[in-house]
């Protein structure tokens, strides 16, 4: 534990843009934020695909075949929510804290 | 391409994560694809609906910086342009936050540690943070400068050091481009100048002091910043890097320091972040604290006076509607000879200009070689001498 909590939403104006009002705005942080995954993901197999490559570790349909332990769907399960946080931090973020 | 600099292990104290690594990339590229693409479909609305529409009904009203605004907000691509923005720095700290909270105790301990320092770092913390800095959080920086969210906290030093490299990774991975900049523009002006004492006003965490050090190995280098988390964070990046740094928890308005105590003063892209009333104090106390012949460098944000294109304008002033720099446009109208006169500094010697920035460039497969190139873009950069012979 660190005792370290840091909103990730910022004190101070907001302006809205667009016809579309707050709500679109909204919506645009939300497929920015899903984007980021999307590029997260991507690394991620791309480091392990190579690192595996390298050590000759996996072959061929092992991971099209494979069948998540409980471990590794609770783990998923995890990670998912964590996922959502990020990607709808606009919707469910702490509001930023009163000045001190 | 996007830009491919990072930090290593070598150049910070965050040790992020492949996926926050990757996140943090991520949040950097949005930003270099707002500056580029959606900047530049943003600018198509400009030139293809907005000035000649704004030209035809009235010349005056077409070089207006704010009439100009008002019909770009109209316009879609402009909107997707700001809102991006805003949206860009807002993923650059929280994916920062991320390796931030997960590393936070560790950097504490680290700190804790710290023995036989070479320099010193001397904290106030009945100090009275500025209005302009605890009215919002400047840059979207949750927490801004100041926030400690635990007792004796580096945290947000740790994410302005992280974030700031994202926000501009052509800083170099210690962040110390201004400095080179600063650096350079004093060095071309004043090649024989040999400070022996010298104070960097809102030093953060002693990142644009890293040059100096290096180019003065003799001086004695001084720090004033109102963030606390900053200073430790800087502390104790200096000691692990070896650089003697003296930090002080001051407001630059009122540094505590005495008169005449140091020979070269210098604030680096800081006066954008105070405020119309900051800005004579802070002169005028760095009057105060040089040396017969000692010399203030400032480094900050180009002044709309010096850019001619409007669109550009408004692109530039974009960091005070969208990124909680509301300092950002005001400073731009300031007349900083007349400020510098009032705060002691005679006409003629008062010099004004550009400093071109210094980018990094890293490592590449063509050239693995990381290296520092002048760039084509010039920073607001001001040299005051006080008047006198120095001793």
């Amino acid at each position: 534990m660190t005792g370290v909590t840091i909103p990730r939403l910022a004190r101070g104006p907001r302006e809205v843009y667009g016809s579309g009002g707050e709500e679109v705005n909204k919506l645009l942080a939300a497929v920015t934020a899903l984007t980021a995954e999307v590029a997260v993901l991507r690394q991620r197999v791309r480091t392990l695909e190579g690192l595996n490559a390298a050590a000759g570790v996996i072959a061929g349909d092992a991971v099209d075949q494979h069948e998540p332990s409980i471990a590794e769907r609770e783990e998923q399960s995890h990670w998912n929510e964590g996922l959502m946080k990020r990607v709808f931090y606009r919707y469910v973020g702490s509001p930023p804290p009163e000045p001190r | 391409m996007f830009d491919t600099a990072d930090q290593t292990s070598g150049d910070v104290l965050l040790q992020p994560l492949l996926d926050e690594r990757s996140r943090q990339t991520f949040a950097k590229h949005l930003r270099q694809f707002v500056f580029s693409s959606a900047r530049g479909a943003a600018h198509r609305a400009y030139e293809q609906r907005v000035a000649p529409a704004l030209a035809a009904a009235s010349p005056a009203d077409a070089r207006d910086r704010n009439k100009v605004r008002a019909a770009l907000l109209e316009q879609p691509e402009y909107q997707f342009f700001s809102d991006l923005h805003r949206i860009s720095q807002e993923q650059i700290w929280s994916s920062t936050a991320d390796t931030v909270e997960r590393e936070a105790s560790r950097l504490l301990q680290e700190f804790s540690q710290i023995d036989k320092a070479e320099g010193s770092l001397q904290l106030h913390p009945e100090l009275e943070i500025p209005r302009y800095l605890r009215a919002m959080d400047t840059h979207c920086m949750p927490g801004s400068y100041h926030t400690e969210w635990t007792d004796g906290d580096l945290a947000n030093g740790a994410l302005y050091d992280r974030g700031g490299f994202l926000y501009a990774p052509g800083g170099g991975p210690r962040s110390d481009g201004a400095g080179r900049a600063s650096l350079a523009f004093l060095q071309a002006k004043r090649p024989d100048f040999k400070p022996r004492r010298i104070l960097d006003l809102g030093c953060g965490t002693g990142s644009p002091m890293l040059p100096f050090a290096e180019a003065f190995p003799a001086a004695e280098l001084h720090g004033v910043d109102v963030g606390a988390p900053l200073l430790r964070f800087g502390h104790l990046r200096a000691e692990k890097l070896g650089v003697p740094m003296h930090l002080r928890q001051a407001d630059a308005a009122a540094t505590g320091y005495p008169d005449g105590h140091f020979d070269l003063i210098t604030s680096h892209i800081m006066f954008h972040e105070t405020s119309a009333a900051a800005v004579p104090k802070i002169l005028a106390e760095s009057f105060r604290l040089l040396a017969a012949g000692g010399a203030l460098v400032v480094l900050d944000l180009p002044n709309a006076a010096f850019i001619p294109d409007v669109f550009q304008q408004i692109v530039f002033d974009g960091d005070a509607h969208y990124n909680n720099e509301h300092f950002w446009m005001r400073m731009h109208d300031l007349d900083w000879g007349q400020q510098l006169q009032l705060a002691g500094f005679a006409k003629e010697a008062i010099e004004i200009g550009f400093a071109p920035m210094q980018i990094y460039a890293p490592p590449s497969s063509a050239n693995p070689q990381a290296d520092w190139k002048s760039g084509r873009f010039g920073l607001f950069a001001l040299l005051a001498t006080k008047p006198g012979e120095p001793a």
